[in-house]
């Protein structure tokens, strides 16, 4: 092989590892020193809340520690995946007490995710998120979250737009609703324990009233709540199915009794 | 271009590519193996050897299996939000039991658990992987626990512990001494309980109930599922074959059998 020859070998191959790993870092990586650090994305100023302004993978690799008064994560594209990966983001907010006497000690400002309007497609998995004034989880339409828990946030635990799912997931010790879906959507197999308010709320409307949305909320379990374990308003309505409502204050409210629901140990 | 500009140019390439491939390896879920148990340190405060501590809020993984000394336990997990992924790999400790349902016989004593969760430490998740052969239980867990596609065997005691608020899902728990599952209150579903020596799923001293669902019990010494508390809802899972009643609640009257359930094959 001629120098040349060589010098042209090396550099494809090069480019061919450059390639390879330049694929490997699709999926980006966040951690509270590239919190701090700041330019996760285009546009992500030191600090928080984590702006994720490309639409992509992400993947936590460490718990992410929010000041007060502060979002987390900020979802400013469509179609982001963020993989909580088991760790937890936590903001200072505690929340204790029972049902309608929970109460929480903090500054009632910042969410955990919370997304800028239109920012349709987000998905949100595998790790909890915990102790922010607002709410935990917010997410535009379409969003899909899985095995995640919102857990001691002063609003809701979970608030999400219309054509959303929401799977394996737990809202425990939130201010206000454990699950809330504006408009429609699907919740399978979740937990809500203990918030202030309902335990799992969905509605058939958007919030402008003018297009109406179905879903259904199934094999899910609420107990504890400040207020109705499942609840529904609007006109076409939710279909409870295999859910168990205890200890709350009401058990199934709205929507259509379809099968399998027990309410205090009596089937409805 | 020159020679010494193109030797630039390819360092430059082989340097970024390198850094590149170095970026893409970080990581900083904690990974667990044999080597780091027996090295400590894993996160502060922990000892060489068994049982590995986990002191520290965030996700961890193991990436090889753990063989743990008799009357020992594998991992104590000392503070709250803890995700561990078993990532196929399997604890195994000393305990063997022979025999099926009420003819199981387990050798070891002691109070040694697989996993365990201190006093006071909840939200711990524990998912895909084995853990079999310990004393007091394979898991051993608190309040608002989540375990998911996990398998248990040959434990002495009990395969999987969790307290009020949890779930337990997907998972296999069989030839343990005395259960498959003990829960406190939640969801246990999709979950094969077999050849237990007393119980194949059992509820107690739940605050506020429990949702059963899809779950097969057989050929447990005593009861399939058991009940022994109030506000259990048990929907359609088959229990058979079990020593004594393939279905028991000790509460009914506030319970939910619901239709879809099957026992021996007809109606429970």
């Amino acid at each position: 092989m001629n120098t040349s020859s060589f010098r042209l070998r090396c550099a494809l191959s090069a480019l061919g590892l450059l390639a390879v790993a330049q694929g490997a870092q699709a999926q980006l990586s966040i951690d509270q020193n590239k919190a701090l650090a700041g330019s996760v994305t285009q546009g992500d100023s030191p600090g928080y809340p984590v702006t994720l302004s490309v639409p992509g993978a992400y993947k936590l690799t460490g718990n992410l520690v929010v000041p007060a008064s502060t979002d987390g994560i900020l979802i400013a594209a469509p179609n982001v995946t963020l993989d909580l990966n088991g760790f937890s983001i936590v903001g200072p907010v505690v929340c204790t007490g029972a049902g309608k006497a929970l109460t929480c000690a903090g500054v009632k400002q910042g969410s955990g995710i919370t997304h800028y309007s239109g920012m349709s497609g987000t998905t949100v998995r595998n790790g909890t998120v915990r102790g922010f004034g607002l709410t935990g989880v917010g997410a535009d339409t379409g969003a899909t979250i899985n095995n995640v828990t919102a857990t001691s946030n002063g609003g809701h635990g979970f608030a999400v737009y219309h054509n959303s799912t929401v799977s394996n997931s737990m809202a425990n010790d939130n201010g206000n609703i454990g699950f809330l879906l504006f408009s429609g959507g699907v919740i399978t197999n979740s937990r809500a324990h203990n918030n202030k308010s309902f335990g799992v709320r969905v509605d058939s409307y958007t919030p402008d009233g003018y297009v109406e949305m179905g879903g259904e909320v199934r094999d899910s379990y609420a107990s504890r709540n400040g207020d109705t374990g499942f609840i529904s308003l609007g006109t076409y309505p939710v279909s409870w199915i295999g859910n168990t409502a205890s200890k709350n204050d009401g058990c199934f409210s709205g929507g259509k009794l379809v099968r399998n629901n027990v309410c205090d140990g009596v089937a409805k | 271009m020159n020679h010494s500009l193109q030797n630039l140019s390819l360092t430059a390439l082989a340097t970024i590519a390198l850094a590149a491939f170095a970026g893409s390896s970080a990581h900083a879920q904690a990974t667990i193996d044999q080597n780091k148990a027996v090295n400590g340190s894993v996160t502060p405060g922990d000892a060489p050897g068994f049982p590995i501590t986990l002191s520290q809020r965030g996700s961890y993984k193991l990436t090889g299996n753990l063989v743990v000394p008799a009357a020992t336990g594998a991992i104590l997990v000392t503070a709250s939000d803890v995700s561990i992924d078993l990532n196929g790999f399997t604890i195994t400790g000393a305990n063997t039991c022979s025999g099926y349902g009420a003819t199981v016989a387990c050798k070891n004593t002691g109070s040694a658990a697989g996993i365990e969760a201190a006093a006071g430490v909840t939200d711990v998740q524990v998912r895909n992987g084995t853990v079999d052969g310990f004393e007091k239980a394979g898991l051993w867990l608190n309040q608002r626990s989540t375990v998911e596609r996990v398998k248990s065997r040959f434990n002495k005691g009990y395969a999987i512990v969790v307290r009020a608020d949890s779930s337990v899902g997907n998972s296999l728990v069989e030839r343990n001494g005395i259960a498959g599952v003990y829960s406190e209150g939640g969801l246990v579903f999709d979950t094969i309980a077999s050849g237990n020596g007393s119980y194949g799923i059992v509820v107690a001293n739940p605050a506020d109930g429990a949702l059963l669902r899809n779950n097969v019990a057989t050929h447990n010494g005593i009861h399939g599922l058991s009940g022994q508390a109030i506000r259990i809802t048990y929907m359609d899972n088959q229990a058979n074959k079990n020593g004594q009643q393939n279905i028991a609640s000790g509460n009914l009257a506030t319970s939910a059998l619901l239709p879809g359930n099957v026992c021996n094959g007809g109606a429970c």
